[in-house]
Parts: structure tokens; C-alpha cells; sequence
């Protein structure tokens, strides 16, 4: 199983869509201590009625349309693929049909632990997609993301059909890291602290993360 | 080969006065047929040239050193005809096409660069050594390509199987040598000559790109040893041995079996379509499908192309007798269509373009139909039509009465004959008419309907988003957004609606439907398309514009509708219509971002309205018409088509 297996198939529905756009949020909690929680949320509430007529169809242009029955598959295949893997537990899942809204959650011993998730992940694609690794070093209380840009990315979105490429017109990916101190400095231009200074958010179009023009990279120093 | 094959099919599609009709044998089952000289009067050798598709062929076949600057240095006579037909036996089905040369020095030029093949002149008739799938022969002044598929059911015949060596998927055939001895051609294709025409096989290569040792060619050979003539009236003519290359140690297991099966039957459809290539080109006039009253009857001299199908149950016996589906299924579609043809007409013309057809049935079927489409579109329908707003629509008509009274009879004639239930669907659908109240049924809805897209509209609906405390916490609210949708109204009679009348009930006490404002709607949750109906004067209706369904409910509704439409809607059994401009109009192209590339918005706004009808039967006749009409700003359908293949394609 691959754990990308579930966007693929909620993507595959915004292929069909046409003019359909989503909304991933990526969200780590993280403790003092190195512990925490991530969720990973893809919202594709805004195209729900286009969805929900597509998802009446078996097939459209040649290609199978995703039931009900084969997303909830590819998400019990996730939970079950996290539930394997090394220092992740509680894992829940959550979706909802009527609006498109599918999440999936775990806690996590060390941020290390999802490093390893990423890199299994990244292993298993044809293509590569980009790098992320995250770092924290609870003593000096600093936390990294490391973000590569891969240009196969662009290649293969050069290759998607004209009125394909549309769906990504208005998808963005959100990111937002909370911790139980405060931030003292960030380092990221695209990023913005909160008010409570105890969170960082950043919200990247797809376009941006498909031109290399989006970068993840971030350095937060916390305060002692 | 593949780059001449393409070009074959677009000069077929595009050729072409000289009468090459006259080398479709008189028993060919389908023809179509496009007339270069109409469509050169359309536009000019050298606007076809610079035209999209024109600098693509030239650009494709110019590779490698050559250079053409004009589709006419290939030799085609593009102001003639060219034709494409199919003839069928019990052995083996023939794809053909017969493309007339202008100048033949210049597609032996063309033949030789893309092939690196020698050519093989055979006492006038030139074909290319080597493979030579499809079968390719031509003379000074005609080129013809057969392409042969042989029939499945054919070769399962156990004295044919044994007679060419061939293992049947249904029994071992142990004993038999891949050295097979002489195979005679089908007796089918000797059958429709009356007159004995001799050709001297006298090889002579006249051309060679490029040294050629075919003492080296060792995969598969194939001798045709061929009598000093072609004996049309002898069934043995040509004997030909077929050597394998897999030796006497062959392992006759299954696979390997059929895989010798597939080779020996691809061998045979190669040798039967260059004999059937050879025929057609030496065919004398008297043999033609022009002593064929119905094929010369559907020639029209203004249009650019025609097709014409001699007979649809011809073709289905062709195909299915004896085959494993009929044998599985035995429906006897052969029967049904006896005596069904078509011949299509295509005319472009300086404001339309416009595709003729008549389908002619058998007496038994157009009885059957006559009843089947006697009904009318409900007058009262046309109070409903708002033309202003429509995009288009589809009014359909049958009696539902006669439906069910004449289509079981139908039904019988095809699966009454079954092998093997054919008695039991006999009386199931016997016992399907006695139970069934066609008189009832038909009661409920009479069989017309009429379905209008009348208008686009942007609607309001919820979407979920996110909103962000100041720890970047989000909660989920509901944000609105507009969609564009189409508003649909949906006609069809009733003369007794109490059966829908309860089913209604039924929904509304169930709570899948609301009742306010005099009428019905059913709506799901994800789906911003409520859809709401109601039945009122005989009439039920079904839409999703709420402002149409209060006017229907008030007898307010603004109705408008021209003398032009109401005769398409009321006149024939089946009409269809859609205005581009009208569609243009209002759909709001980019607010919905579905035009990056500007093409749909550009095709929109240069189109003009398209209609098809289909008319009531006419004695055995079923006439349909379709028509698209062209931009004021286009010379001809022909170059508005060439446009719209360039704005797209690039």
C-alpha cells in the first residue's frame, strides 16, 4: 500500500472536476519534550456539488471515477500503514462526504518519526515530489524544516492536459506548527507568527509549491 | 509504411474525374465515397497546402531529405474521387480503398523513400516486395489498398481447418505439419466475375532504394506459385506453400498451437487481399457496383461525400452467422435488419454544412415503426418554450401504446430463433405482452416528451472553510460561493397521472420531497441542483428553475417560440437543437476558468446554430437531417472546418 494512495484517488476526483480546487493543511503540534500530534487535512468542501455529480459516474473520460467504498479503502490502508509504522500512535482518520473534508492524525514519539514516514513515502513514487525533513533540538529548543524543491514536479504538471492543470489554479497547502512556548524568531519571509506567538502559519498556492517559488523552509527559534 | 497508411486515410478523407467507382465490385456492402473535385472547388490547392492539416502532412512526409512543397507531389489526383468500401463473404472480411493517381512517377517516388521497399512490377500491376500488409497494388492511373481480416467462425469449420493445417481452439489437431500444402484462395472471391481476365505473372523489379537479399530472409517465406493466369472461373488459381520456421521439432502445445493458427490465418489474410487487390484494379465496368440500382440511386453530384450501406442484414449475417456469439446468443439480428440500408449525403456548403440520411427498413419494420412514431409532440408543450432564453433542446415522440405492442413483435424476430431458448423467449415475451396494459401504460405517459435547455444560471452555494485564532487554531465555517447551472425543463404528457400522482405521495410522505408554491422538489444535500416537479394539464413537468416552475403554477409563463421551431418540434419524430450563440451568451466562460487556452470561448462565439431532425416514415424511409450552420465571417463549411482543426489543434 502506499499512503499516498488516498490523495490520489481524492485528486483523481478533482481531475474530473475540472475546475475544482482543494485546500491541504498540514499541522504539527509540538511539545517541549519532542513529542506531538500532526494532521493532515485535504478540504475539497468548495467543489463539493461538481464532486458529488462526478462521483455518480463509474467512469469519465476513460478513467475509473473513486467510490465512496474506494476512498474509505485507501484510508483504512493509511491508518493501517501509520498504525505500522515506528514511534506513531493514535491514529485517527475522519471523513466527510457531504463536504469532501478528509483528515487523517497521529501522535508522534519524536519529530523523527515522521521524518522517516516522509522518506518511506518518498521512496515509494515514481516521481519525485520534494523534500521535506524536520528537526528539533528540544535543548536549544530550535526547530527546522528542510524543504528541497524537485523540478520533476513542474515536469509532471507540464505534462498534465490544459484543462487538467486547472485544478490547481487555486489549491494551496497550509502549513502550521504549534508549540507550548513561545516563538522568539522565524526565519521564513512566507511565514507568519500568530498573535499568541505560539504558532507559525504559512499558506503556499499550489502554483507557488509547483514553480519552486513556495519554499517550507523555516527555522523557528523558541524561547527558553 | 504507417506514415503512407496516414496519409492514405487523409487523402481518402480529403481525394479527389476519373470514375474509380468502377473497381468496387457489385457486391461490395458498404461505400463511402469523397469527391476531391467538390471539395476543390471549396478551397484552393493552395490553401489546402498552407492549411494546418495540409503543412502537417508535408511536414511529416518531407523528413528524411525529402521535400514536398504541395499535397499534389504525391502523385493523387485530388480533383477525383476516392473511395473506401467493404466487402464481406463467409471467409474473410476486405477493408478497401481505391485512390485515383495523377501522376504515378510521383507516388513510386514517394512509395520507394517511405518504404525503402523495391517495387515489383507484375505485367502492369505494381505492388512493393517485401511484407506488403496492407496489400498495395496499383496501375498508372489507380491505387488500391485492401486490408483483409479473416472470419473466426471460418476457420473453426473442421473440413476448413484441416484443409489449411490450422488448429481450431476446440479440439487437438495433432498430426498436422506446418508445411502445408497449397491453399486455394476462397471460392467466395472467384464468384463474382463472368468473364476471364488474364494477367501474365511476370516479375520485373524496377526500382530499388537499396540492395535487397532475399536469399538472406529466413523468418518466413512464402512462394506463390500462381497459375499463367487468373481463371475466375477455375476455383483453383493460385496455390500457394507456406514454409515455418519452427522445424519438425515443433512442441505442439496449446499456445504454441494457436499462435501457428494466428500466423498461418494472418498468412492467409495476406495472400486473399493482394489477390483481392489485384482483382479490383484489373475489374472490368460490367462487374461494378455501378450496375447496382440502389448504390447509384444514393449518387449525388453536389455532395462532397456519401456513404451507402446496401444492407445492415447482409452485414450482421456476415458477421455473426456462425459465430460464437450467435451460437452462444442466437439472436438473429440478420433477420431484423433484412433489407435495411442507408445512404448518408454530405453537403458543406457556403452558410451550412449538412448530413443527409435515409434509412430505408423492411416492410415488416416500417409497419412496426409507422405505429411506433404516430404520435405528435403535445401542442401544450410549446406554451412552456421561451426562446430567448433557450440553449437548446430535444423533443422525442413515440406512442407509447404501440411501443409496447410493436416492439415484443420485434424482439421475437430476433430471439425466437435461439438455438437453444429460443421457444421460451418466444413465450416470455408473449407472456410479457399479456400481462402488460399497453393500454394503461401508455395512459400514464403517451410518449412524448420535450426537454429544453432553457437558460444558465449562477446560484449561491455553502462550501466549508477555515477561520484562525490567534494560536492558528482554525474552526470550521461556512463560507458561500456562485455556481453556474444549467436550468432545465423537462415536458412530457400524461393522460392519467394517478399512478404518478401516488408515487408522489409516496416521496413526500417518506420526506424525500418538499411541497411549497404549488409544486414539488427534491433536493441532496451535496448537490446544489434541486430538482422540482409538478403536474398540471396533462402535462408533467420537471425542471430545476424555481422562477419557471412559479410561472408554470401562476400561468404567467412568458412563452416564445418561432414558426421555424414549432414546426421541427411538431413535425417530425425526433428533433434536437442548440444555439451556440445563445450558449456563448451565457455562460460566463471566465468566471469559471474552464477557457485557459481562450479556444472554447473563440469556438463559441464564431459558431451559429445546429439542429437535427428526423422525420416521421415515409413509406419504407426514415429521413434524418443535420445541420451546422457557418459564421457570415467564413467563406465555406470546408475552410471553417480546416479552422477549427488549426485553433484547436495548436
Amino acid at each position: 500500500m502506499k499512503l499516498s494512495n488516498s490523495l490520489k484517488a481524492c485528486l483523481l476526483l478533482l481531475f474530473f472536476g475540472l475546475t475544482s480546487c482543494f485546500e491541504i493543511i498540514e499541522e504539527i503540534d509540538l511539545k517541549s519534550d519532542g513529542t506531538g500530534t500532526m494532521t493532515f487535512t485535504l478540504n475539497m468542501s468548495k467543489s463539493k456539488s461538481k464532486l458529488a455529480s462526478i462521483m455518480l459516474l463509474d467512469s469519465i473520460n476513460g478513467y475509473k471515477v473513486p467510490s465512496r467504498a474506494d476512498i474509505q479503502k485507501s484510508l483504512d490502508q493509511m491508518v493501517s500503514e501509520l498504525n505500522k509504522a515506528e514511534g506513531l500512535t493514535n491514529i485517527k482518520k475522519t471523513a466527510d462526504y457531504d463536504n469532501f473534508i478528509f483528515s487523517v492524525k497521529c501522535d508522534f514519539k519524536s519529530i523523527e518519526n515522521i521524518n522517516k514516514l516522509t522518506n518511506k513515502v518518498a521512496g515509494e513514487q515514481k516521481h519525485n515530489t520534494g523534500l521535506n525533513a524536520y528537526f528539533f533540538d528540544k535543548n536549544n529548543g530550535s526547530f527546522k524544516r528542510k524543504y528541497t524543491y524537485s523540478s520533476d514536479v513542474k515536469k509532471q504538471y507540464n505534462k498534465l492536459k490544459s484543462e487538467n492543470k486547472k485544478v490547481f489554479d487555486d489549491a494551496s497547502y497550509t502549513v502550521i506548527y504549534r508549540f507550548d512556548k513561545e516563538v522568539e524568531s522565524q526565519n521564513n519571509k512566507q511565514a507568519k507568527v500568530s498573535n499568541s506567538k505560539k504558532a507559525v502559519m504559512q499558506r503556499v498556492s499550489a502554483l507557488d509549491i509547483i514553480n519552486g517559488t513556495g519554499n517550507f523552509s523555516t527555522q523557528i527559534t523558541l524561547q527558553k | 509504411m504507417k506514415q503512407l497508411l496516414c496519409l492514405l486515410l487523409c487523402i481518402s478523407s480529403y481525394t479527389f474525374a476519373q470514375n474509380t467507382a468502377s473497381k468496387i465490385p457489385s457486391d461490395a456492402s458498404i461505400v463511402a465515397t469523397i469527391k476531391g473535385e467538390n471539395l476543390l472547388q471549396l478551397i484552393s490547392m493552395e490553401e489546402l497546402n498552407n492549411s494546418f492539416l495540409g503543412s502537417e502532412i508535408l511536414k511529416e512526409l518531407s523528413r528524411g531529405g525529402n521535400t514536398y512543397s504541395s499535397l499534389e507531389d504525391f502523385g493523387f489526383n485530388l480533383n477525383a474521387s476516392a473511395h473506401y468500401f467493404m466487402q464481406v463473404n463467409d471467409s474473410i472480411n476486405y477493408n478497401a480503398f481505391v485512390i485515383p493517381l495523377k501522376n504515378v512517377s510521383q507516388f513510386e517516388d514517394l512509395i520507394t523513400r517511405s518504404n525503402k521497399e523495391e517495387i515489383v512490377n507484375q505485367n502492369g500491376i505494381k505492388t512493393i516486395s517485401g511484407d506488403n500488409s496492407p496489400a498495395i497494388v496499383w496501375d498508372n492511373t489507380t491505387l488500391v489498398v485492401v486490408m483483409g481480416d479473416t472470419n473466426y467462425a471460418y476457420f473453426e469449420n473442421e473440413d476448413v481447418s484441416e484443409r489449411y493445417g490450422i488448429q481450431t481452439e476446440n479440439y487437438g489437431w495433432p498430426e498436422t505439419a506446418y508445411e502445408v500444402e497449397a491453399i486455394p484462395a476462397p471460392a467466395a472471391a472467384y464468384e463474382e466475375a463472368d468473364e476471364d481476365v488474364e494477367v501474365e505473372i511476370e516479375e520485373t523489379v524496377i526500382e530499388s532504394a537499396e540492395d535487397y537479399n532475399y536469399e538472406d530472409e529466413e523468418i518466413e517465406e512464402t512462394v506463390i506459385e500462381s497459375t499463367e493466369s487468373y481463371d475466375y472461373d477455375e476455383e483453383e488459381v493460385e496455390e500457394t506453400v507456406i514454409e515455418s520456421t519452427e522445424g519438425e521439432d515443433y512442441n505442439y502445445d496449446y499456445y504454441d498451437n494457436l499462435n501457428s493458427s494466428y500466423t498461418l490465418k494472418r498468412e492467409l489474410a495476406k495472400q486473399w487481399s493482394m489477390l483481392k487487390a489485384k482483382q479490383i484494379l484489373m475489374q472490368p465496368e460490367s462487374n461494378s457496383i455501378l450496375n447496382n440500382k440502389s448504390y447509384v440511386k444514393s449518387l449525388d453530384n453536389k455532395a462532397e461525400a456519401t456513404l451507402w450501406v446496401n444492407d445492415f442484414g447482409q452485414l450482421y449475417a456476415s458477421f455473426l452467422s456462425n459465430s460464437y456469439y450467435n451460437n452462444m446468443l442466437g439472436m438473429d439480428l440478420a433477420s431484423m435488419y433484412a433489407n435495411n440500408g442507408l445512404t448518408a449525403k454530405l453537403f458543406m456548403e457556403d452558410d451550412k454544412m449538412m448530413l443527409n440520411t435515409t434509412y430505408t427498413m423492411s416492410d415488416e419494420m416500417a409497419s412496426s415503426y409507422k405505429k411506433m412514431t404516430s404520435r405528435k409532440l403535445n401542442k401544450k408543450f410549446l406554451n412552456y418554450v421561451n426562446e430567448d432564453r433557450m440553449i437548446g433542446y430535444l423533443s422525442y415522440s413515440v406512442d407509447t401504446k404501440a411501443t409496447l405492442e410493436e416492439y415484443p413483435k420485434l424482439m421475437k424476430s430476433i430471439y425466437g430463433s435461439m438455438p437453444y431458448y429460443g421457444e421460451e423467449a418466444s413465450l416470455g415475451i408473449d407472456l410479457f405482452s399479456l400481462l402488460l396494459d399497453e393500454e394503461a401504460v401508455a395512459k400514464v405517459l403517451k410518449g412524448d416528451m420535450l426537454f429544453l435547455l432553457s437558460g444558465i444560471s449562477q446560484q449561491e452555494v455553502t462550501y466549508t472553510s477555515y477561520e484562525y485564532n490567534d494560536d492558528y487554531e482554525y474552526i470550521e465555517v461556512e463560507k458561500t460561493k456562485t455556481e453556474t447551472l444549467p436550468d432545465f425543463l423537462l415536458m412530457a404528457s400524461t393522460e392519467d397521472p394517478s399512478m404518478l400522482t401516488k408515487l408522489i405521495n409516496y416521496t413526500r410522505n417518506k420526506e424525500m420531497v418538499t411541497f411549497q408554491n404549488g409544486y414539488y422538489t427534491f433536493k441532496t444535500p451535496q448537490s446544489p441542483l434541486a430538482v422540482h416537479f409538478m403536474i398540471k394539464d396533462g402535462i408533467v413537468f420537471l425542471g430545476t428553475s424555481d422562477l419557471e416552475m412559479r410561472k408554470i403554477v401562476s400561468g404567467n409563463f412568458n412563452a416564445k417560440v418561432s414558426s421555424t421551431h414549432k414546426k421541427m418540434m411538431l413535425n417530425n419524430s425526433y428533433s434536437f437543437f442548440i444555439s451556440a450563440k445563445q450558449l456563448a451568451s451565457q455562460l460566463p466562460i471566465k468566471e469559471m476558468g474552464i477557457d485557459r487556452s481562450g479556444k472554447l470561448e473563440w469556438f463559441l462565439n464564431t459558431s451559429e446554430d445546429a439542429y437535427m431532425k428526423a422525420s416521421k416514415i415515409k413509406g419504407n424511409t426514415l429521413e434524418t437531417e443535420l445541420v451546422v450552420n457557418i459564421p457570415s465571417t467564413e467563406e465555406n463549411a470546408l475552410k471553417y472546418m480546416f479552422n477549427i482543426i488549426e485553433t484547436f489543434a495548436k
